[in-house]
């Protein structure tokens, strides 16, 4: 269980608000879906409770604990697969290795985390050779690896094929059992399949936060209302 | 024609000046390299990732300073090693470690601005993960030179081919004596202007073939970089 708080959290760029004030409270295992149109502030959320956004206001704290101390107990997925320009096994090596791991323990970590993202028979092709859906089983295997507590995802989704996004959607799942989950998303289908929780997010501000069965069947908010409409916001 | 068959048999006869002259060169020009990369080499990845004040101007000193005129660094050299100059007591002037000397310096802002102009692009894709994961300086800095590896060493060996090629830095600091501080350019412009022809002919062909050698491994090199490299977005 992870108790994620936030305090009037705000990102700002000089004047303007990117994104908040945000005041929030959960306490939640499982998969939490961000939602909302492009430009909602999904991805500045996920940065601003991994504790990476130097310039945000008020708090953000993780089991008491402020977000920018012990960034080390989260996985970070980037929406942008980065691809260092190595195998597929020093790639996920990388994670270990900027987190400080014991050479020991870094063999066996990389062997289980290939094998959860269905990647051992491709762990020492160049990362380069690697098709669309494999890439971003790489990058969440980057993000698993070092056994986070909670672990971030954006946009796992994005571009992939029906059969990548399934595949995908397995891991994600069976991984969820064990680990809080936060995984920004546009797709309603899959979250309503996925999620248990919702954050609902448009122009910066969060608009709903609620059950997934209840935020499907009975949206407060007319943004929710519209975008489940399927009309833009 | 006679002139080519004399020069080309004065190389297949393993003439022991000949050889005396060419191991020197090598030895010059391989130990500056050496040495220049060393420093040159994480410098310049240094200057790719650091943001500082007056890293512009650093930058643009060190592009300038790849056109660096081989005499001029011999001139200054030689007054910093001449019996009067600040180590002159060292009494290095005219010996093959002043020579050293002063191809280090020459080739140092060539490996260096190469090396940054290589690995800037790749910190700057990297920078989102380096970010999430906490990298902490000095694996970043590894990590752009390893990634950068086939661009790095044909930094390298732009270093070397100019430091091997050069004349006007060797002749100024070493002196041309025979059998202590002449190198094969050194020797094909005293050789020339005395009428010697074989020799420097043969000399000369011998350059040649190295600075083959150096462009055939450069292109072997790149080519193996090939398929590390990305080919998707």
């Amino acid at each position: 269980m992870t108790q994620l708080s936030l305090n009037q959290a705000k990102v700002t760029s000089g004047t303007e608000t990117l994104l908040g004030p945000i005041t929030l409270n959960l306490n939640f295992a499982g998969i939490t879906a961000i939602l909302g149109p492009n430009g909602a502030g999904k991805s500045l959320f996920l940065a601003l409770i991994h504790g990476t956004i130097a310039s945000c206001k008020g708090t953000v704290l993780w089991s008491g604990e402020t977000a920018t101390t012990n960034r080390a107990s989260r996985g970070y997925m980037l929406q942008n697969s980065v691809i260092l320009r190595r195998t597929v096994r020093a790639n996920i090596d990388f994670a270990l290795q900027s987190r400080g791991f014991k050479n020991r323990e870094r063999g066996f970590k990389i062997d289980a985390a290939l094998e959860q993202a269905q990647l051992t028979d491709r762990a020492d092709a160049p990362a380069a050779s690697l098709s669309g859906g494999e890439l971003r089983r790489m990058n969440l295997a980057r993000a698993l690896v070092t056994s986070p507590k909670v672990l971030l995802l954006d946009e796992p989704f994005a571009g992939l094929d029906p059969a990548a996004s399934t595949a995908m959607e397995t891991i994600i799942t069976e991984v969820g059992k064990s680990t809080a989950i936060f995984m920004a998303h546009h797709d309603l289908v899959q979250t309503r399949r996925m999620s248990s929780y919702v954050l609902f997010f448009t122009n910066g501000q969060l608009r709903e936060n609620a059950f997934a069965p209840a935020f499907f069947s009975e949206p407060k908010s007319n943004e929710a209302q519209q975008f489940l409409q399927g009309q833009l916001l | 024609m006679e002139i080519f068959k004399t020069a080309i048999g004065l190389i297949l006869s393993g003439d022991a000046d000949l050889v005396t002259i060419i191991s020197l060169s090598l030895r010059v020009s391989l130990s500056a390299t050496l040495i220049a990369a060393l420093f040159a080499i994480p410098a310049g990845a240094t200057l790719a990732i650091l943001q500082f004040p007056g890293r512009r101007l650093l930058l643009v000193i060190s592009s300038a300073f790849m056109a660096l005129p081989p005499v001029m660094v011999g001139l200054v050299v030689y007054l910093l090693l001449s019996r009067s100059g600040p180590l002159g007591g060292l009494g290095l002037l005219f010996t093959p470690t002043a020579m050293i000397i002063a191809q280090t310096i020459l080739i140092f802002p060539i490996i260096l601005s190469l090396t940054q102009q290589a690995v800037q692009p790749l910190n700057r894709e990297y920078s989102g993960l380096f970010n999430a994961l906490d990298t902490s300086r000095g694996l970043r800095i590894k990590t752009i030179i390893w990634d950068a590896r086939f661009a790095v060493s044909i930094a390298i060996l732009a270093g070397f081919g100019r430091a091997l090629a050069e004349v006007g830095a060797v002749i100024i600091v070493g002196g041309n004596i025979n059998g202590m501080t002449r190198v094969m350019t050194t020797t094909i412009a005293l050789e020339t202007s005395k009428g010697n022809l074989q020799l420097a002919l043969a000399l000369g062909l011998v350059l040649l073939a190295i600075a083959f050698s150096i462009s055939l491994l450069t292109h072997t090199i790149a080519r193996l970089g090939e398929k590390y490299q990305m080919v998707r977005a």
